[in-house]
């Protein structure tokens, strides 16, 4: 009789899917936070120089946020891979 | 079989499983490695390095779950593994990674594995030694579900990827920052490859050991086994199965760097998410399927359906045709006894070096990669007829201009 568990695909699907979706997001967000501070960074030549320089600080920290959300997921995968693998035998 | 011809006959089958091991790590470095070099996020060279390194590293840390291989596909405690019969299978699914990866198609290594050791069973204890079921449980259904799976996960994080750093015409993106994303996620799909594949050898060796009388089965792995078997995957890597990295990063589907991050992360998510749940899906079909996604994921990006088409044929080829080889090598080692396993071993060298001399005809490295780049998409790896049948055309043309 053949089993499938279908419970565990369509956990495993949810699980890719929606993990994968978050990192890249993260990390889209952190290079859009940054290609901001870049463009002000052009643009802030004039008069505006410091409220630019304050705007382009807060779009670096904030990016440096997103890239390290994503990066921790990451991280975490990186951990699931050493702990798991020594722990259950297929 | 006296102690002599059984020490004579493990040996040979450590061999041939270390050289299964290698070929494993060559056909499966563009699983990993593809899509960073397509984007000319690491250069070729470094990308087999890093890959390399980390399937070595990945191989000791993963030594526990080696005690066991997930050959359940086989009745076998029906049949007993024998040495002969290991080697049978090793046979088969060397000679099928060997031809896919001729072919340049990215097929599944462990159920080349699996095939040969099945064709090999079935000559040794005939359809009761089958488990059909599990065949359909643990290679078809997953074979079905791996590529869809990580092609909507790629599919959406490109697409969303793309949304969320667009902006007007002539500004800025930025999106060539996604290539310091993809020397990470590709390495983390390069390590899991490393914890995931590199025990299937360690664990063919330690039965071969034990089915040898060498080992007992509640001792652990031996340190060699493990040294052996990494430094065989991280060989293998390392010398880079350019052929097949040509079809997965050039191939299948134009890729630029965030689509390039987005389909490593949809590959390392799905391989660990299945990992971790016990649904376990193959790391090249689930590339495929990423790298698939990814192309569908950005408006303007094409993807080959022809190839696409050639490589799903492969996988589900891979099985019935590795089983076909160890079959027929099942045959002369049962028949012809340590004669025919000789002879078992100088045909599939000969098929082998045969195998290596056709490659070098239309040869694929590191170098066609600086020439090609990522702008030159769409060629895909070339049959010896299809290079004779361009390079007449070519003639023709030149002929044409003289006259």
């Amino acid at each position: 009789m053949i089993e499938i568990k279908w419970n565990d695909l369509i956990l495993v699907a949810g699980t890719a899917i929606g993990v994968s979706a978050f990192i890249v997001t993260f990390f889209a967000i952190g290079i859009r936070l940054l290609a901001n501070a870049q463009h002000l960074a052009i643009a802030g030549k004039g008069k505006k120089k410091k409220d630019h320089f304050v705007a382009q600080v807060a779009y670096r920290l904030s990016a440096a946020l997103s890239f390290l959300v994503s990066s921790s997921v990451m991280l975490y995968g990186l951990y699931i891979i050493v702990t798991f693998s020594k722990a259950v035998p297929k | 079989m006296d102690s002599s011809t059984t020490l004579l006959v493990v040996a040979l089958v450590v061999a041939l499983a270390l050289f299964f091991d290698f070929t494993n790590g060559f056909h499966d470095t563009a699983n990993a490695m593809a899509t960073p070099i397509a984007t000319g996020a690491m250069k070729p060279r470094t990308a087999v390095i890093v890959a390399a390194i980390m399937n070595l590293v990945g191989a000791f840390i993963s030594t526990a779950v080696a005690k066991t291989i997930s050959v359940d596909t086989i009745n076998g405690d029906l049949i007993g593994w024998g040495p002969a019969m290991i080697f049978a299978g090793l046979t088969g699914a060397i000679l099928w990674n060997l031809t896919t990866w001729f072919l340049g198609l990215p097929s599944s290594s462990s159920h080349a594995l699996f095939g040969g050791l099945i064709g090999a069973a079935f000559v040794y204890g005939g359809m009761d030694a089958i488990n059909f079921v599990k065949i359909i449980e643990k290679v078809l259904i997953p074979a079905l579900f791996a590529p869809f799976i990580a092609g909507v996960a790629a599919w959406l994080s490109t697409s969303l990827a793309y949304i969320i750093t667009s902006r007007s015409k002539n500004v800025a993106t930025g999106r060539g920052r996604f290539k310091i994303g993809q020397m990470f996620s590709s390495s983390l799909v390069a390590l899991s490859h490393g914890t995931n594949d590199a025990q299937k050898t360690m664990g063919v060796i330690t039965l071969v050991l034990i089915a040898g009388g060498m080992q007992t089965a509640e001792a652990p792995i031996p340190f060699w086994v493990i040294l052996s078997a990494a430094l065989a995957i991280g060989l293998g890597t390392f010398s880079g199965g350019w052929r097949i990295i040509k079809t997965m990063g050039h191939g299948l589907a134009e890729i630029r760097p965030a689509q390039g991050f987005a389909s490593e992360v949809a590959t390392g998510s799905t391989i660990l998410a299945s990992s971790y749940l016990g649904f376990a899906l193959s790391t090249t079909q689930v590339a495929s399927g990423s790298v698939i996604g990814s192309g569908l994921g950005r408006t303007g990006a094409q993807v080959r359906w022809g190839k696409a088409g050639q490589i799903v044929i492969g996988w589900f080829l891979t099985l019935p045709a590795a089983a076909v080889v160890g079959m027929l090598s099942a045959l002369l080692t049962r028949g012809l006894g340590t004669t025919g396993l000789v002879l078992d071993a100088i045909l599939a060298l000969i098929l082998i070096v045969w195998i290596f001399q056709a490659s070098r005809k239309n040869k694929i490295n590191h170098k066609s990669f600086a020439e090609s780049g990522v702008e030159e998409v769409g060629v895909a790896i070339q049959s010896p007829r299809q290079v004779r049948k361009a390079t007449k055309k070519a003639e023709q043309k030149i002929q044409k201009g003289k006259k």
